[in-house]
C-alpha cells in the first residue's frame, strides 16, 4: 500500500532522502503544471520545479500540516515563478514563438499539427493564470475539480467554470480552421 | 469539417501539455540526487574511512597492550635478576587509567592518561647492505587529563610523537 503524504513528510523530516524522492515522484507533475501555467515555457518550468523541491527539502520543517505538502509546494512554485518573472526583462514572458511560421516549425512536424499547437497555445495564453493552472492540472495531471480546488483554494464549481471557459476559448479559436 | 466535441478539445489540451512537459519529468529527482543525496553519500563514505582508520588504531593499540603486558614483566624479571642491571621502568604505549594520583603533596583528582598509537605502513625500502626492510611510521598521541586542584578546572595535555620503525625482512 502507498505510504501517505504525511508519513513521507515525517520521514523526510528525519532526513530520509528516499522518502523525499517519493514525494518528488508524487508531486512533480503537479509542480510542473503550476510552474508551466506561470512561466508558459517548459524549460523554465523544469528549472523552477527543481529549485522548488530543493527549497522544500531545506524548509520542510516550516510545513505546518504535512498532509498539505502539495498545497505548500504549489505556493512555493508560484512564489518562485513570480521572482523569476521579476528578474526577467519586462515583456519577455509574452514573447511567443509562432511555430506556424515555417522558420520555427520543426521539419518533422506537419503543418496541421503545428497549427493546432499554436491555437492551443493561444487559447492557453488568453486565459488568466488561475484558469490556466486549472487546465494544466486537469489535462496534464488528471486531477479532479475537487483536488484542483483544494490545491488552489477555490471551489470545485469555480474550477469547472474555468475549465468550461477554457474549452470555449479553444473552440472559438479553432473555428477559422473548421471553415 | 465538424465542430470539435468537448472530448476533442480535452484531447487537444492533453496532447499539447504532454508534448511540452513530458521532457521535463525526472529533472527534479536528478537535481535532488546531485545536490543532496550524492554529497551526503560522499561524506558518509569519508566518515566510514575515518572510522575504519580509528578502529584500526584502537586495534593496534590493544595488540600492543597485550604484547607489552606479556613481554615487559618477563624482561624486567629476567634482566634485573640475572644480570644485575638496574630495573628500567616500562614506558607504556597503550591506554591506561591506573596511574598514581599524587603529585608532590597535592592530590590530583580525575587523572586519566590515554595513549593512541597509529601505524602507517610506508612500504618496502632497501637498507645500506642491500637487504629489503619494511618502513613503518608510528604516531603516538599521549593525552593526560586531570582536575587542577588549584582552580578546579579540567585540564588536558596532548603530546604527539612520531618515529620511524624499520623491520628488516625475514628473507635471507
Amino acid at each position: 500500500m502507498d505510504e501517505s503524504v504525511a508519513d513521507l513528510v515525517a520521514r523526510a523530516l528525519m532526513h530520509d532522502a528516499d522518502a523525499f524522492t517519493d514525494l518528488i515522484r508524487r508531486f512533480e507533475g503537479i509542480a510542473l503544471s503550476i510552474a508551466y501555467s506561470n512561466t508558459r515555457n517548459a524549460a523554465d518550468a523544469g528549472d523552477l520545479v527543481q529549485e522548488a523541491f530543493l527549497r522544500a527539502w531545506q524548509r520542510l520543517d516550516t510545513l505546518e500540516d504535512p498532509s498539505r505538502f502539495g498545497h505548500w509546494l504549489g505556493r512555493m512554485v508560484r512564489n518562485l515563478a513570480i521572482d523569476q518573472r521579476r528578474r526577467k526583462r519586462p515583456g519577455a514572458l509574452d514573447a511567443e514563438i509562432d511555430i506556424a511560421d515555417p522558420k520555427h516549425r520543426p521539419a518533422s512536424m506537419p503543418m496541421e499539427l503545428s497549427e493546432q499547437r499554436v491555437i492551443v497555445e493561444r487559447a492557453m495564453s488568453s486565459l488568466d493564470e488561475l484558469s490556466r493552472t486549472c487546465v494544466t492540472l486537469r489535462y496534464y495531471e488528471g486531477l479532479s475539480s475537487k483536488e484542483i480546488g483544494e490545491m488552489l483554494d477555490v471551489s470545485p464549481a469555480a474550477v469547472d467554470m474555468r475549465l468550461s471557459r477554457a474549452r470555449n476559448t479553444l473552440k472559438e479559436l479553432l473555428k477559422p480552421i473548421e471553415s | 469539417m465538424n465542430a470539435p466535441t468537448d472530448h476533442d478539445l480535452d484531447n487537444l489540451f492533453r496532447s499539447h501539455l504532454s508534448g511540452a512537459l513530458d521532457s521535463q519529468r525526472g529533472r527534479a529527482i536528478k537535481a535532488f540526487r546531485a545536490e543532496v543525496i550524492r554529497p551526503a553519500e560522499r561524506s558518509e563514505a569519508r566518515s566510514s574511512a575515518y572510522r575504519i582508520r580509528n578502529w584500526s588504531a584502537i586495534g593496534l593499540t590493544m595488540a600492543a597492550c597485550i604484547a607489552v603486558g606479556m613481554v615487559v614483566p618477563q624482561f624486567m624479571n629476567g634482566a634485573s635478576s640475572n644480570t644485575g642491571l638496574p630495573t628500567i621502568s616500562p614506558v607504556s604505549s597503550v591506554a591506561t587509567n591506573a596511574l598514581p594520583n599524587v603529585v608532590g603533596n597535592t592530590t590530583v583528582t580525575g587523572f586519566e592518561r590515554t595513549t593512541v598509537l597509529d601505524h602507517i605502513d610506508e612500504g618496502t625500502i632497501l637498507l645500506n647492505n642491500g637487504n629489503p626492510a619494511r618502513k613503518v611510521r608510528q604516531q603516538k598521541y599521549e593525552s593526560f587529563r586531570f582536575v587542577d586542584p588549584g582552580t578546579n578546572e579540567r585540564l588536558e595535555y596532548v603530546i604527539p610523537t612520531e618515529r620511524e620503525v624499520i623491520y628488516p625482512s625475514s628473507r635471507q
